[in-house]
């Protein structure tokens, strides 16, 4: 266990790491948008705060490099794909689309990487019940123990990966080249270890009288965090302004 | 009800939907204070009674009462009295910081924030985790997450503790660790029931010996009486059977 450094929370007592997770999930938000609605000025700002903000939480990507690798791996595929579906649009229009592509969803991989190693599942709780309370009908708290108790579950499927991936190692049978196989033949023994340690879980929540409504953190607003929150958003929305008026 | 009786098992059976039994008519009484060891080979039905006490598991038919009240009436108070450490510490660990995981369960039964703050705080000196209430839970040795796994619990104020194979994987340094925090426990008023096949490392801090042999109860003596049966359940009997059960302790 412990080996996957990546989609855990990591203590700590930045500023981002105390920021409201209401504004966390707000600053989140901003900057997908920005990058669906955007052009290469927006990928790039994001970038930039997004490395600002890593380093302010002191989160180093040398520790996940590893990880990185996979989502690396896969932003390669997307960049294929798109580069050759758009080949008949000519090979700069391809070119660049697909790096954009590539560029994007390593970005909102970054982003999610950062929000999980600043957020505790219970913050998160927390807010998304905060977020579905006033909806009528809509129970509120058990999808916020949803949201939350999937952050605990990434890093065990995760971990667990590694584990069969180690002990395929281990017994010389994992030199098969075909993606393919490779996932299959990964897949069925993390599930029925995911399914085991899930209702594991269940019955350690349940003996330890787990109840859904009950929230682990609390909000508080701050001005601070709005100040801190503006800021990082800022840069986004003059970019934005010039995108549609110049 | 005697006073001094906690807990009550009458013709508990426990069926799974594949239809195999996994109990069959426990009758068992467990006094407040008493040190007990549930021995039994593999599938004998340890695990399982164990997760009655702490109303996991509905009987099939029979039932168990925690203090006078049916687990099946009343789940809610079978969990706040029988707190129960699970033998996969890592599957009962849900908060990302040491401290968090501790809070979990306290702050389940809605008590106040400085209550639970009190609670951790005693749970993390007790355990001596202190030096580790910031770290990440899944960072920490077998020892560490299996003395976690009693913070966690211990922090739920249960008056019965409930332990399933605290001992295996781990070290003979991390046994003793664990055993000296069990006996502890139990010194200072708690009611032990230590589940395990591996009696050698418990029996001679344990008032009573109940051995679980195919879903029935069969044997219920003291760990003295008990030991020279055991290898009979399928239970290895400790190197120096012969001897007094005390000299078996693994804290010397």
């Amino acid at each position: 266990m412990a080996e996957i450094a990546i989609l855990h929370y990591h203590p700590g007592s930045s500023a981002l790491h105390r920021l409201d997770p209401r504004f966390k999930v707000l600053l989140m938000l901003g900057y997908i948008a920005a990058l669906f609605a955007g052009y290469w000025m927006h990928y790039l700002a994001v970038t930039l705060l997004l490395t600002t903000a890593s380093i302010s939480a002191k989160l180093h990507p040398h520790s996940f490099k590893r990880e990185l690798k996979v989502f690396l791996f896969l932003a390669l595929i997307i960049f294929t794909s798109h580069f050759f579906a758009s080949l008949q649009r000519g090979y700069e229009t391809a070119l660049q689309e697909g790096l954009f592509l590539g560029w994007r969803f390593m970005l909102i991989v970054w982003l999610g990487i950062l929000f999980t190693a600043v957020t505790e599942p219970s913050e998160l709780h927390a807010v998304v019940y905060w977020l579905l309370r006033p909806i009528p009908g809509v129970p509120a708290g058990r999808l916020a123990a949803h949201a939350s108790l999937s952050l605990v579950i990434i890093p065990l499927l995760l971990d667990g990966v590694h584990e069969i991936r180690e002990a395929r190692k281990s017994r010389g049978i994992d030199h098969c080249r075909n993606p393919v196989k490779r996932f299959r033949s990964i897949m069925n023994p993390l599930m029925e270890k995911l399914l085991m340690q899930m209702e594991e879980l269940a019955l350690a929540l349940e003996s330890r009288s787990f109840d859904e409504s009950v929230l682990h953190s609390s909000l508080h607003f701050r001005m601070q965090d709005a100040v801190y929150t503006l800021l990082f958003l800022l840069p986004l929305l003059v970019l934005q302004i010039v995108y549609i008026y110049f | 009800m005697s006073d001094n009786l906690i807990i009550e098992v009458h013709n508990l059976t426990h069926s799974f939907l594949d239809g195999t039994t996994a109990l069959r008519e426990i009758n068992l009484t467990i006094n407040k204070g008493e040190f007990i060891l549930c021995a039994g080979r593999n599938g004998s039905g340890k695990t399982v009674f164990s997760r009655h006490l702490n109303a996991l598991y509905q009987p099939s038919s029979g039932w168990v009462k925690i203090d006078g009240r049916t687990t099946a009436k009343d789940p809610f108070y079978a969990r706040r009295t029988v707190g129960l450490v699970f033998q996969d510490a890592d599957s009962q660990i849900v908060g990302q910081t040491v401290r968090q995981d501790i809070a979990f369960g306290p702050q389940n039964l809605r008590l106040s924030k400085d209550v639970v703050e009190k609670r951790v705080e005693s749970a993390l000196q007790t355990l001596d985790l202190y030096n580790l209430a910031d770290h990440r839970p899944h960072q920490l040795s077998g020892g560490e997450k299996r003395r976690l796994a009693i913070a966690s619990v211990i922090a739920m104020e249960p008056a019965v503790v409930v332990f399933d194979e605290p001992f295996s994987n781990l070290d003979y340094p991390g046994v003793q660790s664990v055993l000296r925090h069990i006996v502890a426990l139990h010194q200072s008023g708690h009611t032990v029931l230590l589940v395990t096949h591996d009696i050698e490392k418990a029996a001679a801090h344990a008032d009573r010996m109940v051995i679980f042999d195919n879903g029935k109860i069969a044997v219920d003596t003291t760990p003295q009486s008990a030991l020279p049966k055991v290898e009979f359940f399928g239970i290895r009997p400790p190197r120096c059977s012969g001897a007094d059960v005390k000299e078996l302790t693994w804290l010397k």
